[in-house]
């Protein structure tokens, strides 16, 4: 028991942990700021930086923002959110050419396939893994092991 | 090497667990207040290198350090990457929750039997110390990639399996080498 606790133990910092997800959305991108299923980022710092572009915006209170596929630049740009007290989360997205092109109508009579084709398609990219994250994994790690180094003592203690 | 979350079906996560948490319980009792510094120590190294990257072709394989840590844990490296596995799962999104009991049984699994087959005292002039310790480092990702093969191959994923192992193939070598290098020094250094 005591040792499932400890493997439960990081779990309440990635309930804090802020996350970013981008729904493509025809003719403009969805961002989504939250925490846990539950908790969405609101009234959050949102930046986009581009070569020669740089801009900051705010998600709204259900922690979404919605960001018109013309007015972003073309090619990598780096998306940040900021939730405030430590809470942020960066990422790069590509906005492809391709994805302003005109959507054509679904022809096909099968329902299953016109769903298919209107499901809204999520374009999240892996976030960009920060030094300081890498760090903070090594310290849980030595902080498992560091329990479990005090539960042998404790047990040696009392044998 | 790490599969990600939705990959497999039900069936084989369930079996990833079932194996997996058994071994762990097992391999845990082999841990003691004089070598969990060390094991500390080896699985945040486990951790670490995954982010080195070796651009590929238009892929890129990262380092993985099983037969290092088969080698100088034994049965502690099953610990050892268990723990780093579940958080880098947690916080790369690197493998899973889910498919944790998948990714640490192949992993883990090829450490310990690289740890087997490392530790075999083979006498022979034709098997120095330095082709074993090449050996530990290209047998831990050789096995890892078996086990990963199998797993895919158990989901219809045959084609994805093959590209894996092939892609796997470099990564086999180069660990080979660094892990006779690092074996080498820690043997100098009497911490082997």
């Amino acid at each position: 028991m005591r040792y499932l606790l400890l493997f439960l133990l990081p779990l309440c910092l990635f309930a804090h942990r802020l996350n970013i997800v981008i729904y493509d959305d025809g003719d403009h991108l969805t961002l989504k700021g939250y925490y846990s299923a539950r908790s969405v980022c609101k009234n959050c710092k949102v930046q986009i930086k581009a070569k020669g572009f740089d801009k900051v915006y705010k998600t709204s209170e259900k922690g979404l923002l919605e960001l018109p596929k013309n007015k972003l630049p073309r090619g990598v740009m780096q998306i940040s959110i900021n939730g405030g007290d430590g809470h942020f989360e960066q990422m790069k997205y590509e906005l492809d050419e391709s994805l302003l092109a005109p959507k054509q109508a679904p022809a096909s009579p099968d329902l299953k396939q016109n769903a298919k084709e209107h499901e809204r398609k999520i374009v999240r990219s892996r976030p960009v893994i920060r030094l300081l994250d890498i760090g903070a994994a090594v310290g849980y790690v030595f902080g498992v092991f560091g329990v479990l180094a005090l539960v042998f003592s404790r047990r040696r203690a009392k044998d | 090497m790490h599969i990600s979350e939705g990959v497999l079906n039900t069936p084989t996560l369930i079996a990833g667990y079932a194996i997996a948490l058994p071994t762990l319980a097992y391999t845990m009792r082999s841990l003691n207040t004089q070598n969990t510094l060390r094991t500390a120590a080896f699985s945040a190294l486990f951790l670490v290198v995954s982010f080195i990257h070796i651009p590929l072709g238009p892929s890129s394989i990262h380092l993985l350090f099983i037969g290092i840590l088969g080698a100088v844990l034994g049965r502690c490296a099953f610990v050892a990457i268990f723990v780093a596995l579940f958080i880098q799962g947690l916080m790369f999104g690197f493998g899973g929750i889910f498919v944790l009991g998948v990714n640490a049984s192949i992993m883990g699994y090829a450490a310990l039997f690289t740890s087997f087959i490392y530790n075999l005292k083979i006498k022979s002039k034709f098997f120095p110390p330095s082709i074993r310790y090449f050996l530990a480092g290209f047998l831990g990702v050789l096995l890892g990639t078996i086990f990963l093969f199998f797993t895919m191959w158990a989901n219809h994923l045959f084609g994805a399996g093959i590209t894996v192992f092939i892609g796997n193939i470099p990564l086999m070598i180069v660990e080979g080498f660094i892990s006779l290098v690092v074996l080498k020094y820690l043997e100098k250094l009497g911490r082997l």
